[in-house]
């Protein structure tokens, strides 16, 4: 059946004049004075230039850049990738001589907090079917805030635990791990006090709960107590390999790929190469900017996780299919955390050979 | 591009200068960038999205992704094709996001609101103007978008593909099999 210009530009006029922009500008404005601007040196989403010369400088320098990279990853010793090359995060041996377990970050960027308000609420952020709320103080070091998990349509509640890493920012370049029992009773309610200052990634780790937020925790004032006396912990706890991986349900019809709601990985737990850089993919319905790798960890019999590896950020191009190298020291569970301006998207994956 | 002081390239060196300053970070001029187009925005997020709320917060969406990435913007006089291709993408993600929650939202025209369209004349021309509505509805993302800045924002050939990033060529054929698919949907609604 024919259809004519006219009457479609009819029905488009009268579908968009349905539309109502009143009160968008001043929240629009309000936002942007809280969202800081992105600052790559390599440019991600610029505009593309329409004059050819520019398009083969263009592959000109991504072909320089996949040279030093080979070259680069020939060089050095599996598992070790130094700070220059773009787009490869590492996760460091469990042999590390580092006796704190943290390393130099490939990427050190800023802290992209998740913003709080993003669950509908002023005081809730809901990320992967979870609502957290905490208290409307802002988070600082060795100062307990308690936050409360609702998971979205369930009456009875995960045996979640809160794994806390710090991701490394140039203002705090070492990674820390630390996890957080839930309280008693049958409420997801933690206490979490928080060692340092710094960059925090707040991942809610269950059987079918896999949800993580960022938030910034400020410096101690100079009246807070000993974080011994408040039972803070201040280092990475022992671990030993999960007895139950907290693995992310997979898509249906395609093995290999986790889904967190809308956000599809694809991890290809299966056949990930250990020890030498792989690719790892997702689709992305949010804008990511950075993606954490950690070991979930934990004692053989109790459900307790624990980041027992530093964690690592790479950045990630924008939103769509996104796809970044990572070298993963050895197999095991692995929660893999993408964090972007609004929100974050998190599944866990038992990485095998 | 050459600039004079009058006409349009008065206002479009006003634009990149203001873009030019937002990528430094100033707010205000952001502000002074964006607010004549926000509710152009919205209208053309409504024509591809079709419900309300939804576009609203897909402009939403989009001016927070323009300020936080406008620093990456090499080329400030090429602001507005860049800025667009932004705000077409987030209408295809919120459209995938809705079609994987499998939403459909019955709209029921309220004859008090003054921006539900007259429905004064024959009454079969409103009864095709919502079939064609139901039809443009199911289409995909990106047929949608493309018959959207074709018949909706009157770009040519050449800035569609800019603006999608893809060759003209390929604008053509899209364009034709959009309109292809429309009329298929029609006929199977009628």
């Amino acid at each position: 059946m024919k259809v004519d210009d006219e009457e479609i530009r009819s029905m488009l006029r009268s579908r968009s004049g349905r539309a109502d922009a009143r009160g968008l500008r001043e929240s629009v404005q309000t936002a942007v004075r809280t969202i800081p601007q992105v600052h790559r040196v390599r440019p991600l989403t610029s505009a593309r230039s329409s004059r050819p010369i520019r398009l083969t400088f263009a592959i000109g320098a991504v072909a320089a850049v996949v040279a030093l990279v080979v070259l680069t990853m020939a060089r050095l010793p599996l598992g070790v990738v130094g700070p220059g090359v773009v787009g490869t995060a590492s996760i460091e041996s469990s042999q590390s001589t580092n006796p704190s377990g943290a390393t130099d970050a490939p990427a050190l960027g800023r802290c992209q907090v998740t913003p709080v308000g993003s669950g509908g609420k002023p005081s809730e952020v809901r990320t992967s079917g979870v609502v957290w709320h905490w208290g409307e103080s802002a988070w600082t070091a060795r100062v307990k805030q308690g936050v409360t998990l609702t998971v979205e349509g369930k009456t009875k509640q995960d045996a979640t635990e809160i794994l806390a890493v710090r991701i490394p920012t140039s203002a705090f370049p070492s990674t820390l791990e630390v996890t957080y029992p839930r309280g008693s009773g049958n409420d997801q309610s933690f206490q979490i006090g928080l060692p340092e200052p710094g960059c925090w990634l707040l991942a809610a780790l269950g059987p079918t709960t896999h949800s993580s937020v960022v938030i910034e925790a400020n410096q101690a004032p100079t009246t807070v107590a000993d974080p011994v006396s408040q039972h803070i912990p201040t280092s990475t706890q022992a671990a030993s390999p999960a007895s139950v991986c907290p693995t992310s349900p997979t898509r249906p019809n395609t093995p290999g790929t986790s889904l967190d709601g809308t956000m599809v990985w694809y991890t290809h737990p299966e056949s990930w190469l250990i020890g030498e850089e792989d690719k790892l993919v997702i689709g992305a319905e949010i804008l990511v900017e950075q993606v954490v790798a950690a070991p979930v960890v934990g004692a053989q019999s109790s459900p307790v996780f624990v980041a027992a590896q530093p964690s690592v950020t790479t950045p990630a191009p924008g939103s769509g299919n996104i796809s970044m190298g990572f070298v993963l020291p050895s197999t095991g569970c692995y929660m893999f955390a993408a964090m972007g301006p609004t929100s974050t998207s998190t599944v866990v994956a038992d990485i095998r050979r | 591009m050459l600039y004079s002081s009058e006409g349009c390239c008065r206002r479009e060196l006003l634009e990149a200068r203001l873009a030019e300053r937002a990528r430094t970070g100033d707010v205000d001029a952001f502000d002074d960038l964006m607010a004549p187009r926000i509710e152009r925005m919205v209208r053309l997020a409504m024509a591809i999205i079709g419900d309300e709320a939804e576009a609203r917060e897909t402009v939403q969406e989009a001016l927070t992704a323009i300020w936080r990435h406008l620093p990456e913007l090499r080329e400030p006089e090429l602001f507005e094709a860049w800025a667009g291709r932004i705000l077409i993408h987030a209408c295809q993600l919120t459209l995938k996001r809705a079609g994987r929650r499998r939403v459909h939202e019955v709209r029921i025209p309220d004859a008090d609101d003054p921006r539900t369209p007259s429905t004064a004349g024959p009454e079969e021309m409103v009864i095709r103007s919502r079939a064609i509505e139901r039809a443009f509805d199911s289409l995909d993302a990106n047929a949608r978008a493309l018959l959207v800045l074709h018949h909706h924002e009157d770009l040519s050939l050449e800035e569609i593909a800019a603006r999608l990033e893809i060759p003209v060529g390929t604008v053509k054929s899209r364009l034709y099999a959009a309109r292809r698919a429309l009329e298929r949907a029609l006929e199977a609604d009628v």
